[in-house]
C-alpha cells in the first residue's frame, strides 16, 4: 500500500469530490502506476481516500492510498507529481503495510479560515462552552436541524484568522455549515473558499495524533 | 479571485466549468504580445467536446509570442450572477475579462447559437456591432466553425471572419495581428491588411450589393482558407483533461477531412473538400500519444465518414495491438450502412448498432446520393444480428425533396424488416429494441440543394404524425426533431445580413441556449420576426436557380455549377459515385487543394 499525501489548493477546490476522485485515477493512468484490481463481479482499483470535501473548501492534507507494490514510494511521488494538476500535487508518500483507513479512524479536522475577527475573539471562542447550538439548514429540499455544540472541539481566533477543530467523519460537521452560522450570528461574510483544511486529528488511547503520527504504526 | 466571485462560484451549478486549472494547461505566463480568448456560444462540457476548438486552442498556445485562453457561454445561473453583480464575463484560464484581449474569436458550429454569441457580448460590456466598436478599446472580434459556410447572419458582429481551416488562416492571421501590433498599427490598418489572407472576410469590406431588396453582386470575394497537407498539419497530442466529465470525455484522432460519399444534404461533405488524409503511421503514433498524455480510457476515430479512410482495418488493428489493448477502450463512430464491418467491432461491448439511411425508399435515396441499396440494408442487419446485436438506431430525414407517403411507408418498412429477421436470425433471448430518429431536412448553404424549400410547418408535423401512427410497434421507439427549431435554422442558414436586427431583438427578449429544446421558444422568435416584418417564408422557400446567393461571394472550390448539376441528377433519381483516387466528381474542390494525394 502506498499512502500519497495531497494538497487540494486554488480553482481545483471548485471541482466536486466525486470528480476529483476521477481526476487522480486518470493522474495514475498518466504516471503508469499500477493499482491492484478487486476481485468482485465488477473489478476496480482498490484506492481509499479520506473524508470528502465540500465544495469549494481547500486543504493542505488530503490522503489518496492506493493498492502498489511494485514500485518505490519515491519513484511514484515523481511520478504522480508529474501528472497531476497543480492544484492537487503530492507533498509525501508513505509504503505502508496496510490501509490505515482515514476514511473511519479521522476524529476531527483542523481548518484555518482567512479573515479579520479579532474584534470577535471573544465571543467566538466562548462558543465552545455552549452545552447547545441548534443550527438550521436546508438538504435537498428540506430543512434539518442539528445541535453543533459538541462537534466543536476547538475555535481559536489568529491575528490574521480563525482554527476550528470540528468533528470529522462519524460524528460529523461540515466547516462551511459552522462557519455560515458564524455568519448568521456575527454577521460575517465568510465563503466556503476562505476555508483550508490544514489537519486531519485521531483520537488513540485518549490521546490526539496527527494524521501522520497515527500514520506511524502502517509504515513498512 | 475577488470575494463575490469566490461566493457567486458556490451558489451555482458545478462551478468548476469557469475556473480551469485542468491537467496539460498551456503556460499562460509566457513572454506575449499578443492575448487571444477563443470563445464558444456553449456550455464548458460542450465546448470542451469540440475537436476543432481544442485543436486551436492549443496551436495559438504552442506560437511565440502568443497566449490563448478561453471562454465559454456560462449557464443561465452563472449568467445572471454575473449580470446581478457585475462581473464582466472572463477567460477559463487566467479569469480575465474578455475586454482585455487582444483578439477574442467565437467558434460557431449550429445556427441556433446565435443568440448565445450575443448572449457572451453582453455579459463580456462588448457592443454587438463591428461599427459601435470603432471608436472604443475593444478587442478584435472574429468568428470561424461551421456556420461561416453563410456567415451574413452575424456578418456585422465580427471585424473579421475566418473562413475554411483554422490551422491556416487564423494562425496567419494572429502572427500578422502580432506583427502589426509590434509596429503600432491601428486595428483598421491591420485589418485592411489582413483582408488580404486566404478565408479571412472582412465583412466591411465585402459586402453585399442589393437591388430592390435582393443581392445582385458583391464589393469583393473570399477564397477559402485550406490545409494542403493534413498530414502535416498541426494536431496537438498533449490536450486539456478537464476535471468534470464532459459530452464527449474521451480522446479523438482525427482520421481525415472532406468526405467523398456526396450526399446531396450535407454541408459538411462539400464544405470540408479537398478530401485529404492523415496516413496510418501518423494515427498510430497520435494515438498512442494521446493515451498517454490524457489518461483517457477511451479512445474514438473521428472523421465525416470514418469507415471510409482508406487504411482503416490496418488502422484499428495497429490501435487495438499497441494502443488499445489494456483498459482502453476504442470507440467506433455511428457508421455508414453499406461499409459495416462487424469484425471491426470485435472486443467492444455489443450495444445498438446505429445507422443512418437517411430516407426509407431506394428511390430517394437515390435522389438524395445516399448510395446504400435495399441490398445492403438486408445484408447489415443479418451480420449485425449474427453477431449479437440486440439493438438498432436508425436516422432519417423527413421532408427531402420529392418526398412522398410512400418513402415515409419505406421507413416503417425497414423497422419492420428488422423485427422479421430477428426472429430468424437474433442469437439473443432479448427482444430487438428499435429507435427510430428524424430530423427535418434543412437546405443548407454549399449544398444541391441548397435552392429547395422546407416543407412547412404543417406538413412537418403531418409527416412526423404518420410515422408516430405506424411505428407504434412493441420495442420500436420513434423521436423526432421539433418543427418550430428546424425553421429557424433554416432561416438562419440561408439568411442574410437583414436577420441581425432580428437575432437581437430574439436575445432581447430572452432567447438563449435555443439549441436546447426545454429553452427554446418560438413565441419569442415569431415575435422578434413579426417586429420587423420580415417571413419565415422569405428564407424556407425554394430559390431560383439564377439567384444570387448571400454566400456566393464565397470561393469554395466546390463550384456552384456542380451543385446545380448535382441537384438536377438528383430529380433525375440518378446518383453520383462516390469519389475516389481514380474517380473524381469534378466538383471543383481541387482548385484550392488535392484530393487523396
Amino acid at each position: 500500500m502506498k499512502v500519497i499525501k495531497h494538497i487540494k489548493k486554488g480553482n481545483i477546490c471548485y471541482v466536486s469530490h466525486i470528480d476529483s476522485m476521477r481526476v487522480l485515477q486518470r493522474t495514475l493512468i498518466r504516471a503508469n502506476i499500477n493499482v491492484r484490481l478487486s476481485e468482485g463481479f465488477n473489478p476496480h482499483p482498490v484506492t481509499f481516500t479520506s473524508h470528502p470535501l465540500p465544495l469549494g473548501v481547500q486543504s493542505e492534507e488530503e490522503y489518496f492510498v492506493i493498492a502498489n507494490e511494485d514500485r518505490t514510494k519515491d519513484d511514484i511521488l515523481t511520478a504522480f507529481n508529474n501528472n497531476v494538476p497543480s492544484g492537487m500535487m503530492a507533498t509525501e508518500c508513505y509504503e505502508c503495510i496496510k490501509n490505515p483507513n482515514f476514511a473511519k479512524n479521522v476524529n476531527y479536522c483542523e481548518y484555518f479560515v482567512e479573515g479579520d475577527f479579532v474584534s470577535l475573539k471573544k465571543d467566538i471562542e466562548s462558543l465552545t462552552k455552549n452545552t447547545s447550538w441548534i443550527i438550521e439548514y436546508q438538504f435537498k429540499d428540506s430543512t434539518k436541524v442539528q445541535d453543533i455544540a459538541p462537534l466543536i472541539y476547538s475555535l481559536n481566533v489568529q491575528t490574521n484568522g480563525m482554527v476550528m477543530i470540528i468533528a470529522s467523519g462519524n460524528p460529523n460537521l461540515r466547516p462551511d455549515r459552522l462557519t455560515s452560522a458564524l455568519n448568521d450570528k456575527f454577521n460575517l461574510n465568510i465563503t466556503a473558499s476562505d476555508i483550508v483544511r490544514t489537519r486531519q486529528l485521531i483520537i488513540k488511547d485518549d490521546k490526539i495524533l496527527t494524521a501522520e503520527e497515527f500514520l506511524q504504526e502502517f509504515i513498512k | 479571485m475577488n470575494k463575490k466571485l469566490k461566493e457567486i462560484l458556490l451558489n451555482v451549478e458545478k462551478p468548476a466549468r469557469y475556473v480551469g486549472g485542468e491537467f496539460n494547461m498551456p503556460n499562460m505566463n509566457k513572454p506575449c504580445t499578443t492575448r487571444v480568448c477563443l470563445s464558444f456560444p456553449e456550455i464548458y462540457e460542450i465546448g470542451m467536446s469540440n475537436i476543432g476548438f481544442r485543436i486551436l486552442y492549443h496551436m495559438l498556445n504552442d506560437m511565440d509570442g502568443v497566449v490563448c485562453e478561453r471562454c465559454f457561454a456560462p449557464f443561465v445561473d452563472m449568467g445572471e450572477q454575473l449580470k446581478a453583480n457585475n462581473i464582466p464575463l472572463f477567460s477559463v484560464d487566467s479569469l480575465k475579462p474578455l475586454v482585455d484581449f487582444d483578439i477574442v474569436g467565437m467558434s460557431i458550429g449550429y445556427e441556433l447559437l446565435y443568440t448565445n454569441v450575443l448572449y457572451m457580448l453582453d455579459l463580456a460590456g462588448i457592443p454587438y456591432r463591428a461599427k459601435d466598436r470603432v471608436n472604443g478599446n475593444y478587442p478584435i472580434l472574429i468568428a470561424g466553425g461551421p456556420c461561416v459556410v453563410n456567415p451574413e447572419p452575424f456578418a456585422e458582429v465580427f471585424d473579421a471572419i475566418m473562413i475554411g481551416e483554422g490551422e491556416k488562416n487564423l494562425k496567419e492571421f494572429t502572427l500578422l495581428y502580432d506583427e502589426c501590433k509590434k509596429q503600432g498599427l491601428t486595428k483598421a490598418e491591420f485589418l485592411d491588411k489582413a483582408s488580404s489572407l486566404d478565408g479571412v472576410y472582412v465583412p466591411s469590406k465585402v459586402m453585399p450589393i442589393y437591388e430592390n431588396n435582393k443581392i445582385v453582386g458583391f464589393t469583393g470575394n473570399v477564397k477559402k482558407a485550406v490545409v494542403q497537407d493534413l498530414d502535416k498539419a498541426y494536431f496537438p497530442t498533449k490536450i486539456l483533461v478537464p476535471n468534470i466529465e464532459i459530452t464527449h470525455d474521451r480522446a479523438v484522432l482525427e482520421l481525415y477531412r472532406g468526405c467523398n460519399n456526396g450526399c446531396r444534404f450535407c454541408q459538411a461533405c462539400f464544405y470540408y473538400r479537398p478530401i485529404r488524409s492523415r496516413k496510418l503511421q501518423t494515427l498510430l503514433e497520435y494515438g498512442k500519444q494521446l493515451v498517454q498524455n490524457t489518461g483517457y480510457s477511451e479512445l474514438s476515430l473521428s472523421s465525416l465518414s470514418t469507415s471510409d479512410y482508406e487504411s482503416l482495418h490496418e488502422l484499428i488493428k495497429g490501435l487495438k495491438d499497441n494502443v488499445c489493448n489494456g483498459n482502453v477502450r476504442l470507440a467506433m463512430p455511428s457508421l455508414r450502412l453499406d461499409s459495416y464491418k462487424a469484425e471491426y467491432m470485435g472486443s467492444g461491448r455489443l450495444g445498438s448498432l446505429t445507422f443512418a439511411p437517411e430516407a426509407g425508399s431506394q428511390r430517394l435515396r437515390n435522389v438524395i446520393n445516399k448510395n446504400i441499396t435495399d441490398e445492403n440494408i438486408k445484408n447489415t442487419i443479418k451480420s449485425a444480428l449474427e453477431f449479437g446485436y440486440t439493438g438498432f438506431k436508425l436516422y432519417f430525414m423527413i421532408g427531402l425533396p420529392t418526398e412522398t407517403e410512400e418513402d415515409l411507408q419505406g421507413i416503417v418498412d425497414i423497422v419492420l424488416l428488422i423485427k422479421e429477421m430477428a426472429k430468424q436470425y437474433s442469437k439473443s433471448k432479448r427482444p430487438v429494441q428499435i429507435t427510430v430518429s428524424t430530423s427535418v431536412f434543412i437546405p443548407k448553404p454549399l449544398t444541391p440543394f441548397q435552392w429547395e424549400r422546407q416543407i412547412t410547418e404543417e406538413e412537418m408535423l403531418e409527416k412526423q404524425k404518420f410515422l408516430i401512427d405506424n411505428l407504434h410497434i412493441k420495442n420500436v421507439r420513434y423521436n423526432w426533431h421539433s418543427a418550430d427549431s428546424s425553421i429557424i435554422e433554416t432561416v438562419f442558414a440561408r439568411g442574410d445580413r437583414n436577420l441581425l436586427k432580428v437575432i437581437e431583438k430574439a436575445y432581447s427578449l430572452g432567447c438563449k441556449f435555443d439549441g436546447w429544446s426545454e429553452k427554446f421558444d418560438f413565441d419569442k422568435w415569431k415575435n422578434a420576426f413579426e417586429e420587423y416584418g420580415i417571413s419565415f417564408e422569405n428564407y424556407t422557400g425554394e430559390w431560383q436557380e439564377s439567384d444570387i446567393l448571400p454566400w456566393d461571394f464565397v470561393e469554395h472550390g466546390v463550384s456552384k455549377k456542380y451543385l446545380l448539376n448535382e441537384r438536377h441528377k438528383a430529380y433525375s433519381g440518378i446518383t453520383t459515385k462516390a469519389c475516389g483516387k481514380n474517380n473524381c466528381s469534378g466538383c471543383g474542390a481541387n482548385k484550392i487543394g488535392r484530393c487523396f494525394e
